[in-house]
């Protein structure tokens, strides 16, 4: 008896995460789903922009789902795509955690006539996404490795902490970050790993930063990462001698930039990635020619970047203003506060040059 | 019978063999950092470093208390490091915006840390009360506080840190976790001063006889006359406590109260106390033992750091020596002093007839 | 009915003798059992019924002597040898798994399986084990389903999957341990039914039991053992209670201690009407100052129930609890010691010592409340030992220190640290459970001279015992229970083992004779 009554209240919520059933067909109930990763400040940007988004398109509510298990969750993420594919929606964007093992219900989605594509994370190759919208991680890692190396011209050692070995995000930072600096004077200690920590994340930065009386720089792969390392390096009065190169832009980042602890901290434009997303799909939907929609969003090889900004101390305020003209709300402010005469400012390089490093890289790969 | 009982067990064994447990995991620790200080001479014995491992030890010295406790029971605490989140986060929550709820705006340094604390207490009394009352094993309504804390951090927080301001005026809060007094960690010296309460307790009060009595023989206790469900809600209470504490550590120190900390806190809790002698069997262990058992986690996972160990390698090694500590604990029990003497008595004697 | 002297016997024990350091558990035992034929075994706690029953079963090894099945020597090595030689037993505690079936239950690590290309067992071969199942529930006439759930099953039902699993062991003698203990009147004809169907496909079947009236009903023979002996065998025609009873008890009084007269001060201790649902059934006695009560009774028959649930160690449906003519809510062992009781626990080891621990907080145990300071809870250390030293010292308990594991010492020295931490608590009621059981003559006695000499100082003492010298001798007054209710209380002159029996076996008409 009990039994049923679990499985029923399951069905049930199941059924509450579709607020409304069978949904496609005409252009002005259109459905759209973006389905995130986890529970996180990251998301809840994207969020903002999906529901940017539906407002523009003048769509209610509930017409724009925004999704995301509470932690990176493959299984979830599976159930939540087959819940809206048998919802029947008009397309789903979907950050896929693994992207091979999501790619056949994405298939499937895609039989059922559901547009769909891919956000934060690249899908597989020859995937049924129709187009990809963001940056990769790896390309945000060779950015990272770009700034610490301005900030670091004479190179000096350099250490890593990040929340796992094991997660493709993680990896693929660390290994464009890496990819960067390589052939520079920059020696990358062996990166240290919190198992997705704060507190171990910052005991490790405690550690490293006494056990390298000499570190010069320090990079901070997951969004913690950062304020551990500068919180690490307050507290070893080392403000300045160790630079911060950090990912993400939370209220401590901005902070810590005030501060003088962190100097570049490479920010993904999440929010633009959801924002993308949904006025694509909506796109799609009302337009026979796929190639003219995509090539309109400035979507090149099936790729719409959406680029990364690096905050520094010099143009943080700019940020901050960049931001309120888009509506995104933020805990901080720099109002009281004005960058030091010699703030770091940083160059973005040339793209060429950008695709030049994946280039050697591959070949190199290739060569292996 | 008399004179035999003398021969199998000579006088103060049982004060021996006590004292030498501790012992034990004393010369563990001094071998540690007698290794780690000779790799690397000239960093491992700074009062920089030596404050990063007191720091570490501070915080999952709290919690392994707090386990020595339970574990002595014959319980177990999985909701520490869940509630380590949850709590560092209620602590911030109330101390920056407030209680919505109660419609109250931002709540001053001592009711905050009050507050926080009752509620830590109250997680684990509801604990107790589901392991006594209801025969919940511990295991199971633990781990459900383990889940729900946790999703309530990321509820309540949707994700986001509650980031105390910078120069927003909570420095007094902050400087808890963060300052020291001539090198020693604030936190390591609120450590200290709780582990010598708990010891006082555990050793010199009647509740802590109870506490051991309980772990021993939980029927003999129920008929010694001891409320044995309020001894057991009573070490449940103290580890919810104790992460609530632990949770305002960390809060301060990190300067904002983050979901992102305290993922599994309760192993290494565990761990340290299982390390220090502490028995899962039951009706031994000690807060000594806890805290040495921490430090030795904290000395290795700081030497590794200053050896550039692979951090692929590092999980590996500290799971080797939890191993070797659970081992060991299983081998000492097994293994009576007379079959210890068998064993020794059977290359000096004949055996005797079938 | 009866075996004729030609046939082989199904079983034959011949002169068995085990010893355990101290005690002749059985001494030159023999007796046989005959196919279609129900031996019973009878005699007092201690006799030596299960000790005998250890040994067919392989659990114990014999000192000397034989067993043969069907004429064959045999010598069960293990429980399950011996099943496959042909006994099986059954138990008062039954061996099943409740979450499967009756059939697993019956073929449980025999399954009857498929043979996979090496010839080795591989998969159960589901089919065939029900059907066999239920054609061995058949023979022992069950009406359930051979896949019913054991938790599901009665008792009695409990019992009938026990004997089917027996018979699918192709078993030639059963021993019953019991059965009846748990079972209802009309669930007592029913198996007695299956007994009398085992009899006649052939089986011998070994019935021990305590009620004295369920022999003439089933048995065809009477094998009485007292003291680790053989004291009678009858066929039950020629048996009748009184002589049984005899039998069993009629043993000399051997030499020990008395308990001294002491002058009976008030009632201290009163008890009303107390019931346990299904367990103890309106009890009621008194006990004045100094006096010591002997519960006697047979093994089940409520006696530790009783005491426990005085005591609030279980709960009680009914009555009530008078101390010093005051009503008392006992609800826990905690009301218990605040009300002036103390309880010797029958098991020592399990339930009255913390056996890991130090001598020292054994006896502080119950005695934390005053000897700790009220404002702070801190342990008044140096009272603390000193109160364990006396203790100690008083009792004569034989330890190196007083930091001794209580698990090291012996019996005798471990109740006496259990009787040392009650002492320790001034109790007004001490009721103890079994005082002696398990513990050497020298320390027998002087647990005994301990007894009177509390009993002196005018405490009031409830004594358990099974050892029917001792109640006779140290109680002033006996209460004999029987399947939970008092069967009688006698005065110290007018109590014989004969007459306790009697009562114990609920035979109170033997009394007379």
């Amino acid at each position: 008896m009990k039994r049923y009554l679990v499985v029923l209240i399951t069905i049930a919520m199941l059924i509450s995460m579709v607020p409304v059933l069978g949904l496609a067909g005409a252009q002005d109930d259109m459905t759209i789903v973006v389905i995130g990763k986890s529970v996180h400040p990251y998301w809840s940007n994207v969020e903002l922009g999906v529901k940017a988004a539906g407002e523009a398109l003048g769509l209610p509510e509930d017409q724009v789902i925004f999704f995301v298990p509470p932690r990176e969750d493959v299984a979830a993420q599976i159930q939540a795509m087959e819940t809206y594919i048998a919802a029947g929606v008009t397309g789903i964007a979907i950050a896929p955690s693994d992207p091979a093992a999501l790619e056949p219900v994405m298939a499937r989605a895609a039989e059922a006539g559901i547009w769909v594509t891919t956000l934060d994370t690249p899908p597989v190759e020859d995937s049924v996404s129709t187009v990809y919208i963001g940056t990769d991680n790896f390309t945000a890692g060779t950015i990272a490795g770009e700034a610490m190396l301005q900030l670091l011209p004479d190179g000096g050692k350099v250490g890593i902490g990040r929340g796992s070995d094991t997660a493709l995000n993680a990896l693929q930072r660390t290994d464009g970050f890496l990819a960067a600096i390589e052939g520079s004077n920059i020696e990358a200690l062996e990166p240290v790993n919190d198992r997705e920590d704060f507190g171990t994340a910052l005991q490790l930065a405690n550690s490293v930063i006494s056990a390298n009386p000499d570190l010069a720089g320090a990079f901070g792969v997951y969004a913690y990462n950062g304020p551990a390392w500068a919180t690490a390096v307050t507290e070893a009065d080392m403000v300045g001698d160790i630079k911060v190169v950090a990912f993400d832009a939370t209220t401590d980042h901005i902070n810590f930039i005030m501060s003088g602890a962190i100097q570049a901290t490479v920010a993904q434009r999440e929010y633009d990635m959801g924002y993308q997303s949904v006025m694509v799909i909506a796109a799609l939907a009302q337009n026979e020619d796929t190639e003219a929609v995509l090539a309109e969003f400035g979507a090149v090889e099936g790729v719409i970047d959406t680029g990364v900004d690096v905050l520094t101390p010099a143009n943080v305020k700019d940020y901050e203003a960049g931001l309120d003209e888009k509506g995104v709300p933020h805990e901080w402010t720099t109002a009281d506060w004005e960058p030091a005469e010699d703030a770091f400012e940083f160059v973005m390089p040339e793209e060429e040059e950008a695709a030049e490093m994946e280039e050697a890289v591959a070949t190199e790969e290739a060569a292996e | 019978m008399s004179e035999v009982a003398r021969k199998i067990s000579p006088s103060r064994r049982g004060i021996s063999l006590a004292g030498f447990r501790e012992l034990n995991v004393l010369l563990a620790f001094l071998l540690l950092c007698g290794y780690f200080y000779y790799q690397h001479p000239d960093v491992f014995a700074k009062p920089a470093n030596l404050a990063i491992i007191m720091r570490f030890v501070a915080t999952f010295g709290m919690l392994a208390i707090g386990e020595v406790f339970i574990i002595i029971t014959t319980g177990i605490d999985l909701s520490v490091g869940s509630l380590t989140a949850l709590t560092g986060i209620i602590c911030a929550w109330v101390m920056l915006k407030g209680i919505g709820m109660l419609g109250m705006g931002p709540i001053p340094l001592v009711p905050a840390l009050i507050i926080t604390l009752i509620i830590g207490m109250l997680v684990g009394v509801w604990h107790g009360l589901f392991v006594t009352k209801l025969g919940i094993p511990a295991f199971i309504i633990t781990l459900g506080t383990w889940l729900i804390a946790r999703g309530l951090a990321a509820y309540i927080t949707k994700g986001y840190p509650v980031v105390f301001p910078y120069r927003g005026g909570h420095e007094t809060f902050l400087s808890l976790g963060q300052g020291s007094f001539r090198s020693i960690p604030y936190s390591f010296i609120i450590l200290i001063g709780i582990a010598i309460v708990a010891t006082i307790i555990l050793n010199y009060s009647k509740l802590g006889y109870r506490v051991y009595a309980v772990g021993g023989n939980l029927e003999a206790a129920r008929l010694s006359g001891i409320n044995v469900d309020r001894v057991r809600i009573f070490c449940y209470a103290t580890s919810g406590f104790l992460a609530a504490v632990t949770g305002i550590l960390m809060a301060s120190r990190l300067g904002q109260g983050t979901p992102t900390v305290g993922a599994s806190y309760e192993l290494w809790a565990i761990a340290a106390s299982v390390i220090g002698g502490t028995s899962l069997f039951g009706g031994e262990g000690t807060i000594l033992g806890a805290l040495l058992g921490a430090g030795i986690v904290g000395v290795m996972q700081n030497g590794m750091v200053l050896g550039n160990t692979s951090s692929y390698l590092q999980e590996v090694i500290l799971g080797m020596v939890l191993v070797i500590a659970v081992v060991y604990d299983t081998l000492r029990r097994r293994i009576t002093g007379a079959q210890i003497r068998t064993f020794f008595g059977s290359f000096s004697r004949k055996p005797r007839d079938a | 009915m009866a075996a004729t002297v030609d046939q082989t016997p199904v079983l034959e024990v011949r002169n068995i003798s085990k010893a355990f350091p101290g005690v002749q558990a059985l001494s030159n035992v023999d007796f046989k059992v005959y196919p279609n034929e129900v031996v019973a075994l009878i005699g007092e706690n201690g006799a030596g019924k299960s000790t005998l029953m250890k040994i067919l079963s392989g659990a114990y090894k014999m000192d000397s002597g034989s067993v043969y099945i069907a004429g064959e020597p045999i010598e069960p090595q293990n429980p399950h040898h011996a099943q496959s030689l042909g006994i099986s037993i059954i138990y008062q505690e039954f061996n099943l798994t409740p979450n499967q079936t009756v059939a697993t239950n019956i073929f449980l690590g025999r399954e009857p399986s498929f043979d996979n290309v090496l010839g080795r067992a591989a998969l159960v071969n589901r089919r065939q084990m029900r059907h066999e199942a239920a054609r061995l529930l058949e023979r022992v006439g069950a009406r359930f389903s051979p896949d019913a759930l054991v938790r599901n099953l009665s008792v009695a039902e409990r019992q009938m999957v026990e004997i089917a699993k027996a018979l699918s062991f192709e078993s030639r003698i059963i021993i019953m341990d019991e059965p009846t203990s748990a079972l209802g009147e009309g669930e007592v004809k029913v198996l007695f039914d299956i007994v009398r169907g085992l009899k006649e496909q052939g089986l011998g079947v070994i019935f021990i039991t305590h009620r004295l009236d369920e022999i003439f009903e089933i048995a065809d023979r009477v094998v009485v053992l007292r003291d680790g002996r053989q004291v009678g065998e009858l066929p039950i025609a020629e048996a009748t209670p009184p002589k049984l009873i005899a039998m069993m008890v009629g043993r000399p009084l051997v030499e020990m201690y008395q308990k001294q007269d002491t002058s009976k001060g008030d009632v201290v201790l009163e008890v009303r009407d107390l019931s346990r649902t299904g367990v103890i059934d309106d009890v009621s006695f008194s006990l004045r100052k100094g006096e010591i009560l002997g519960i006697a009774g047979l093994v089940g028959s409520g006696r530790t129930e009783m005491v426990r649930a005085i005591f609030g160690a279980d709960p009680r449906t009914s009555g009530e609890i008078f101390i010093d003519g005051q009503p008392v809510d006992i609800h826990s062992p905690n009301a218990a010691i605040r009300a002036g009781m103390a309880l010797v626990p029958e098991n020592r080891q399990l339930h009255g010592l913390v056996l890991e621990q130090s001598v020292e907080r054994n006896i502080v145990l119950p005695n934390l409340d005053w000897l700790s300071t009220g404002l702070t809870g801190l342990l008044k250390r140096g009272q603390a030992r000193e109160v364990a030293e006396r203790y100690v010292r008083q009792l004569n308990v034989r330890t190196p220190s007083l930091a001794q594991r209580v698990k090291l010492l012996s019996g005798g020295n471990q109740q006496k640290v259990v009787l040392a931490k009650w002492l320790a608590s001034s109790p007004k009621v001490l009721i103890l459970d079994e005082p002696t059981r398990g513990i050497d003559v020298g320390a027998k006695a002087e647990v005994h001279a301990l007894m009177s000499q509390l009993a002196a100082q005018g405490i009031g003492i409830v004594m358990i015992s099974s050892e029917m010298p001792e109640v006779l001798q140290m109680s002033d007054r006996i209460l004999i229970m029987h399947e939970g209710r008092v069967a009688g209380i006698l005065d110290r002159t007018r109590a014989t083992q004969e007459v306790i029996m009697a009562y114990a076996s609920g035979e109170t008409d033997a009394v007379k004779v």
